[in-house]
């Protein structure tokens, strides 16, 4: 345990996951197989070694996949997450096993919990039996960094979001019960959306019914902030301009670490290396601005050239201490160094050139503002046309057209069937589903004006006239609560998230959490934020919260317990903030100004890390 | 490490052993402070942080209604999550119907497995402990067998006892959700089942509202089961999910129909259409699709956009297919010259309008507009806007290198009150962009740069490609002596005609320069 008043040391979530699968290999006795889901693998990576598997009896390892697995020994366990799909790939190979008479002893275990269908899909495809045992492997939260834990699960934004499945809810939920236990009950509690109250209340569920007592722990963590991600699609709508923004965006990182390929290393091999606070360079400067970069890379390579040269002049005594104290430090640094030289080169290129498959990031960055500020709204459509027209990466073009639709609270009917249909006709029929699929979620949607209300409306009367059952469309009625008139621009402007023109904000020393997108635009998920902490909940707020999406709630602890403690205070300086639905680069390195500039710490946790391209790729149709 | 190895430590002092066992918790295991054996450090930290409230009352329940052998297998069960161990735990309470004895057994059957798990520390622990468990019912231990004989019995009666109540809704989701065992089938009332769903809807967990819902399904006749669904809006959506997960189509389809949900259902079908056709033949994939359209999307009115798009897709596919025929045959024949140098990468069947567009100005420019290859037939059965076409006749017509009709293209020919000129809807700065990207050379390039309008945009575009002349000319247009004096440096000393041409530029006398 860390002393009291310590920030969260969230490697101890590490452990605890590590021992989680120690003892679930180490109960399945001998050697065995591991089959492993392929969405876990990463994530497993990150905690693990192959060294660590080999330790507990793991002979081979295998991804999961379609199809039959040959050889391995005659013990097995899936690492696997619940869905159907892969229970019938495993009962696949139960049953492929048992035709080829083949003895086998299975365990599967389910991250982090089994569920009723999948025992139910197990037992439907006759596997079940004595030498099939189903365990839960509970793995939450994957430390991606000192102050970022994920539970690395991108598909529950489409299924909370899109199906209103809120089967992974209670997996958020226990997490954070699982961080109470560690780190003391959280006292405050803050949250904006559907999703996030549904959250809190599983959260108080969750703990009577395991009986967890109120944590004996002083609390580390005083404050708690559940956001819903479709508060605020805007934010990872947008191109990231922070330094492991557009590391996201342009290689992509994944669990923490990135993969850089020859045109940043400059040799034939592609190096793959861990992104955290660990590596100091880059820790100086993820959260930059991208202009501000290449030149704090450029003084310090001279500093590491001044400091390699210093051995040319040195007592063979110092050289000694050099070599063994200094030297080691500096080739990591020099190395470091290296990488982040090349890709800053390969993100320049990216900036300026464009290729035939994408726009010039500036012309990109420069509708995106116009966006935002809600200006010239026809240059914009002509350019997303164009995008269309060329036959852009599709995920640029509906990136942008989402952008278009949510920050003006849906497109003009005229506007949104012209765009649909040249859409269609650039990348494909099938994609009138990822249109409908954007529709439901509340990313591209059609406003309705009153003139082609009143024809919608006789319409849907003659339509669910026909209708048996009283449920009304859900998609037209969750349209209804996104369609409150030109929501984007009135929390905007109550939240002034768009400073003022004049007000320069200058990139290399950022004076408030605008610098992230260029000074352009405050992600609105950051500063609900600092307004809430400021404000101690939402009070004075309700103005601005009633236009967003979902409820709002507020939990204080009784104030006078909290004079009372010494830990209390610097706990009280620590927040928690969890985005349910994903959280961006660029929101993080706002939230890391703002601990900075306001004296919090902050540790951020979400379901997945999402750029707008992973965001917006759970929702495309891949039906060719 | 010392402390481990008092555990396994045979039948004799077993007894005792529990007792330790049972009264100290896993406090043993706190003895092993070096960090050389992973596993043992790891319980350490995994009891004494997360399942600290919950191991002790299961570990007391277990004891005080369990004799050893029991204990021995259950424990494990708690060691593997404390989500299990605390429905074990409960279990005790509720030991429910003769229904569940027989997963109650489950573990001994699985002796060699279940034997296996409570070695969850080290290794050397778990050989002998699998020796213990073995030798367990053939020992010579009487006492032992007995006292397992009696609380099987126990839980017989108790089970019996309690397959007239089955245990109340609240504790049955209460296993839901924490992970233990439970039986929905006792639940015989509709009234209990709809409470049951009720219930786990007020808990938010997704797992226990669509345990509760699929159990419906079940057990009530169907169009029941549809009333109590219907009400219930948040187990539609889960209902759904499942069913989309499961591929059962036929059964979704139906519920969103049934629920008013035209577009969804129809969107649905229209997937499932081209899922089911995707390797097949266009032939076969459009009379699925005509059939799609007669079913599912004719019958709702607010979906006309859809019906007309997929109509044109069927139209687009027979194009396709038509044009691959007939090119893939003339590819074979090996007498067409442009399929030789520039030979056919991919089939266009089932690619999007745009990309068979680009294909027919790659390969057809020019053809009579009755045949199905002509890029104006696409353009004008499929409505494309003068932009797009432009966008993608230059594309392609540059790759082919056909700069005579990029030209004749771009040009308004001659009428009766101004002659023949160039001209773009795009503009040019994106037909020089355009053409740049395809990588056109720089003389193909020049003739349209000089075309851009507005002198800003056309000096950037040209200095950026390098066309000298027009970025010159538009200096010299622009008056503007001190810029030209710089670009002059950046002409490349090979290219001596045009440093010559900007000197003479400036030399000239009749300009009257700004600066």
């Amino acid at each position: 345990m860390t002393s009291m008043n310590a920030f969260p040391d969230v490697s101890v979530l590490k452990g605890l996951a590590r021992q989680q699968l120690a003892m679930s290999l180490g109960n399945f006795y001998g050697k065995k197989d591991l089959v492993i889901d392929p969405t876990l693998m990463t994530p497993l990576d990150r905690l693990t070694g192959v060294q660590f598997l080999k330790e507990k009896g793991v002979d081979k390892i295998f991804k999961l996949e379609h199809k039959e697995i040959l050889g391995g020994c005659d013990q097995r366990v899936y690492i696997v997450r619940p869905e159907v799909k892969i229970m019938r790939q495993i009962a696949a190979h139960i049953n492929s096993d048992k035709r080829a008479e083949k003895l086998r002893k299975y365990r599967i275990l389910m991250v982090p919990r089994q569920l009723h269908i999948c025992n139910m899909i197990l037992e439907q495809e006759g596997v079940l039996g004595n030498t099939v045992l189903i365990e839960d492997l509970h793995i939450d939260f994957i430390p991606l960094d000192s102050d970022i834990i994920s539970l690395e699960n991108p598909q529950l934004l489409n299924a909370v979001f899109r199906e209103g499945d809120q089967t992974w809810l209670h997996t958020v939920a226990r997490s954070i019960v699982n961080i109470q236990a560690a780190f003391g009950t959280i006292p405050n509690v803050y949250g904006q959306g559907h999703n996030a109250k549904i959250v809190d209340e599983l959260v108080k569920t969750l703990t009577s019914e395991f009986d967890e007592k109120k944590s004996p722990l002083q609390h580390q963590i005083g404050h708690l902030i559940l956001l819903d991600r479709d508060v605020d699609y805007v934010t990872p709508l947008c191109s990231q301009v922070t330094y492991e923004g557009l590391l996201d965006d342009i290689f992509e990182i994944k669990c923490g670490a990135i993969d850089f390929g020859p045109e940043v290393t400059g040799t034939e091999k592609s190096v793959k290396t861990l992104l955290n606070s660990d590596d100091a360079i880059f820790d100086q400067i993820r959260n930059r601005h991208f202009t501000a970069v290449f030149k704090f890379l450029s003084s310090r390579a001279k500093e590491i050239q001044a400091n390699y040269d210093k051995r040319h002049n040195m007592e063979l005594q110092d050289l000694k201490n050099f070599v063994a104290s200094e030297l080691k430090g500096l080739k990591q640094e020099h190395r470091s160094l290296t990488l982040h030289i090349g890709a800053s080169e390969v993100i320049m290129k990216h900036k300026t050139k464009g290729s035939l498959k994408k726009g010039d990031l500036q012309d990109i960055l420069r509708i995106e503002h116009s966006l935002l500020e809600g200006s010239d709204f026809r240059e914009c459509v002509v350019y997303i046309e164009e995008c269309i027209h060329r036959q852009y990466d599709m995920l640029l073009t509906l990136r942008l057209l989402c952008l278009l639709s949510c920050t003006t609270s849906g497109l003009l009917s005229k506007d949104y069937q012209n765009l649909k249909t040249q859409f269609l006709h650039s990348y494909g029929f099938e994609h009138m589903i990822t249109f409908f699929n954007l529709k439901k979620a509340g990313l591209l949607t059609e406003a309705q004006t009153g003139k082609e209300t009143s024809i919608e409306s006789n319409l849907n009367k003659l339509a669910d006239s026909r209708a048996v059952g009283s449920a009304v469309s859900y998609v037209t009625s969750s349209l209804a609560a996104l369609q409150k008139k030109d929501w984007f621009r009135t929390v905007s402007k109550k939240l002034s998230l768009i400073p003022k023109p004049g007000t320069e904000n200058n990139t290399h020393t950022p004076s408030d959490m605008s610098y992230v997108f260029g000074g352009a635009y405050v992600p609105l998920t950051c500063r609900l934020v600092e307004q809430s902490l400021q404000r101690q909940g939402w009070s004075g707020l309700e103005d601005v919260l009633r236009h967003l999406p979902g409820t709002t709630f507020e939990k204080q602890e009784a104030r006078s317990a909290k004079a009372g403690k010494t830990g209390a205070t610097m706990a009280s300086k620590v927040v928690l903030i969890y985005f349910i639905g994903g959280v961006t680069y660029s929101e993080i390195a706002a939230l890391r100004f703002l601990g900075r500039q306001k004296g919090y710490k902050v540790l951020i946790a979400a379901t997945s890390i999402i750029n707008g391209s992973r965001m917006l790729e759970s929702f495309v149709e891949t039906v060719k | 490490m010392s402390s481990v190895r008092f555990r396994p430590s045979g039948a004799q002092p077993k007894e005792g052993d529990d007792d330790y066992w049972n009264s100290s918790g896993f406090k043993p295991f706190n003895f092993n402070d070096d960090d050389d054996e992973e596993d043992s450090i790891d319980v350490i930290r995994w009891d004494g942080s997360t399942a600290a409230p919950i191991r002790p009352k299961s570990q007391t329940s277990l004891s005080k209604h369990r004799p050893p052998v029991t204990q021995a297998m259950s424990s494990p069960a708690c060691g593997i999550t404390s989500a299990r161990a605390y429905g074990s735990a409960r279990k005790q309470h509720f030991p429910s119907s003769p229904a569940t004895l027989p997963q109650h057994s489950e573990p001994m059957t699985a002796k060699p497995n279940g034997a296996a798990r409570p070695t969850s520390g080290t290794d050397q622990r778990t050989l002998t402990e699998v020796v213990t468990a073995h030798s367990a019912p053939t020992a010579t231990d009487f006492a032992k067998l007995e006292t397992a004989n009696y609380s099987l019995r126990r839980q017989l009666a108790q089970a019996k006892r309690d397959q007239a109540a089955a245990p109340s809704k609240s504790e049955t989701l209460c296993r839901l959700i924490t992970g233990g065992t439970y039986i929905l089938e006792l639940y015989k009332s509709k009234e209990d089942k709809a409470a049951l769903l009720d219930g786990a809807i007020q808990r938010h967990d997704g797992n226990a509202i669509l345990a509760a819902t699929l159990f419906m399904r079940d057990t009530l006749k169907r169009d029941l089961f549809s009333k109590e669904l219907m009400k219930r809006a948040v187990a539609v959506d889960h209902y759904c999910a499942y069913l989309r997960a499961a591929g059962e189509i036929d059964e979704l389809h139906e519920t969103l129909s049934a629920l008013g949900r035209t577009e969804e259902a129809a969107m649905l079908k229209y997937r499932q259409c081209l899922a089911t056709t995707s390797a097949s033949n266009p032939e076969i994939r459009s009379s699925a699709l005509k059939d799609c359209i007669k079913y599912y999307f004719d019958c709702d009115l607010r979906l006309s956009n859809e019906t007309s798009a997929i109509q044109e897709q069927i139209m687009l596919m027979e194009r396709q297919s038509a044009v691959e025929d007939s090119d893939s045959a003339a590819e074979k024949s090996g007498t067409v010259q442009v399929f030789k140098s520039h030979p056919r990468r991919d089939s266009i069947v089932y690619k999007s309008v745009i990309t068979t567009l680009y294909y027919c100005c790659y390969y057809h420019w020019g053809e009579a507009e009755g045949l199905l290859s002509s890029p104006t037939s696409i353009k004008n059965q499929h409505k494309i806007g003068e932009k797009q076409f432009l966008y993608t006749a230059l594309a392609a017509l540059c790759r082919m290198r056909r700069w005579r009709d990029i030209e004749a293209l771009l040009t308004v020919p001659k009428s009766l009150f101004r002659s023949a000129r160039l001209h773009a809807t795009i503009g040019f700065d994106k037909v020089v962009d355009v053409l740049s990207k395809n990588l056109a050379p720089p003389d193909a390039l020049g003739k349209y740069c000089a075309e851009i309008e507005g002198n800003e945009k056309r000096l950037e575009m040209a200095i950026k490609l390098k066309s000298f002349k027009v970025a010159i000319d538009t200096l010299v247009y622009t008056k503007d002596r001190q810029k030209l004096m710089a670009y002059l440096d950046e002409i490349p000393q090979a290219n001596q005609h045009m440093r010559q041409y900007a000197s003479t530029q400036l030399r000239s006398q009749d300009i009257k320069w700004r600066n």
